[in-house]
């Protein structure tokens, strides 16, 4: 789904739920403008690094594994890379096509500034091995598998846990948010009065400043995942 | 925790100790001054012990937080060594003795992590026995790491044979599963204390209300 529009809708809920808090069109406008920007600049740059480091970590893991698979059974690195070609997915198909001109080592050799990480240039160094003094690679690469497949495992549980955890956060703040609003209907006398005062205004942005800060906390821990090799930077 | 300590561990993490005391000074004198401002000038005490109160809080942190620094330090370095030794199996099982394999983990190493390596081969090079392997585990805190280096040492002192590469996979595995373990822990873990952050909102909400409730209601006896 399109983050921006997420952005946009939770900004304008966001706005929504302090006019009908405060009241106050100006703190609406102002915590509105302030999770725009917040989400615009700061949430998706976050999570398009992640999913960018996940997804590509599962092209390398699908493309390790198919490739071993293949020269086992083949023996030969074009017949192993067309195999894997075969079973990737457009993005990896598409970095392989640019390169059609070079020859078997070079490709694999040059995909390792796409597949930035340590298992990458691990699985290079076990390959350039069998290319030089032959051997059994299923063998030879067993451990390297074992490796990638325990890395895989480990980015699989961080996604669900993520998935479960995030809807767990987004419940609950709702119920809190909806403690907020409902107290105002429920104090409707007394409300009238309280608008009006600074403590209530102030700490009404407070609450919203600190579940802007609860969101960035959430973020930054969903898209903390170790992945040796790889940097934040990385495009 | 003494001072000496609090050297140790700041200067552990790779800070200044100097630096470091010299900015927690700083914001000791610059919350004592407000304290000060708020009782002389603003006659409030409420606030001025409020002021005091927190000067306690942001020491306990900001001196708390070189101990988190070091353990987070400790953990990281650990897991890299694990990382580092999972790619140490592979040239091993593709017939590169232990020195070249642990030259050729050099690439994939932290600076820190490739100094110690370093000084592990240069120690080999003059010392043929365990002990360039043992100073090497002494760089870490987990008791299995010196296992794992005997069992590389005993790869040196009797052959790369199949039966010292098993032995070093047993333990090599195990500690890798415990990593692996670890990792999916330490994420769980990080984002089930996130549910607080909910909780702690609605505490907020009580006690804005609350307040502004009472507050009302003092001004409505002072009318009357």
């Amino acid at each position: 789904m399109n983050f921006l529009l997420i952005g946009t809708f939770v900004s304008l809920a966001f706005g929504g739920l302090i006019y009908m808090a405060s009241e106050n069109i100006f703190l609406c406008l102002f915590i509105f403008l302030l999770s725009m920007a917040f989400f615009v600049f700061l949430v998706r740059r976050q999570i398009d690094k992640y999913r960018t480091k996940t997804r590509r970590y599962h092209q390398c893991y699908q493309f390790i594994n198919s490739y071993l698979v293949s020269l086992s059974i083949k023996g030969s690195m074009s017949a192993a890379r067309e195999s894997s070609y075969n079973t990737a997915d457009s993005s990896t198909r598409e970095i392989i096509d640019s390169i059609k001109d070079f020859d078997e080592s070079e490709k694999l050799s040059y995909l390792c500034k796409y597949f930035k990480f340590d298992l990458y240039r691990l699985f290079l160094d076990t390959v350039s091995l069998w290319n030089e003094q032959g051997g059994d690679i299923l063998s030879m690469s067993q451990h390297l598998v074992n490796q990638v497949r325990l890395k895989e495992e480990y980015i699989l549980f961080c996604e669900s846990t993520n998935r479960s955890r995030l809807v767990e956060f987004i419940v609950l703040w709702s119920l809190t948010l909806v403690i907020l609003i409902s107290l105002r209907f429920a104090l409707s006398q007394f409300f009238t009065h309280i608008v009006k005062t600074p403590f209530y205004q102030i700490s009404v942005v407070v609450i919203f400043l600190f579940l802007i800060l609860s969101i960035y906390v959430m973020v930054s821990r969903i898209t903390n995942i170790i992945l040796e090799g790889w940097k934040d930077d990385e495009k | 925790m003494t001072k000496n300590n609090l050297k140790e561990t700041i200067e552990f993490v790779g800070l200044s100790y100097t630096k470091e005391m010299l900015k927690v000074v700083s914001v000791n004198i610059i919350i004592l001054g407000l304290a000060f401002l708020i009782y002389f000038l603003l006659n409030n005490v409420i606030f001025a012990i409020f002021c005091l109160i927190s000067l306690f809080a942001i020491n306990y942190f900001l001196l708390g937080r070189f101990n988190d620094k070091k353990k987070a330090l400790i953990k990281s370095r650990e897991n890299e060594l694990i990382a580092i030794i999972s790619y140490f199996e592979v040239y091993v099982q593709n017939k590169n003795n232990v020195y070249q394999s642990f030259n050729m983990l050099i690439p994939y190493c932290s600076s820190w992590l490739k100094d110690k390596i370093e000084t592990l081969l240069k120690e080999i090079d003059e010392d043929k026995s365990v002990q360039p392997f043992v100073n090497f585990a002494n760089n870490f805190h987990q008791l299995s790491t010196h296992s794992l280096m005997l069992s590389i040492y005993q790869m040196v002192d009797q052959g790369e044979n199949t039966h010292q590469l098993k032995q070093f996979d047993v333990i090599f595995t195990e500690l890798a599963r415990n990593r692996n373990r670890e990792m999916m822990e330490q994420k769980s873990n990080s984002l089930a204390n996130m549910s607080s952050f909910p909780l702690v909102g609605a505490g907020l909400i009580t006690i804005t209300l609350t307040m502004s409730i009472l507050s009302i209601l003092g001004d409505l006896i002072n009318v009357v």
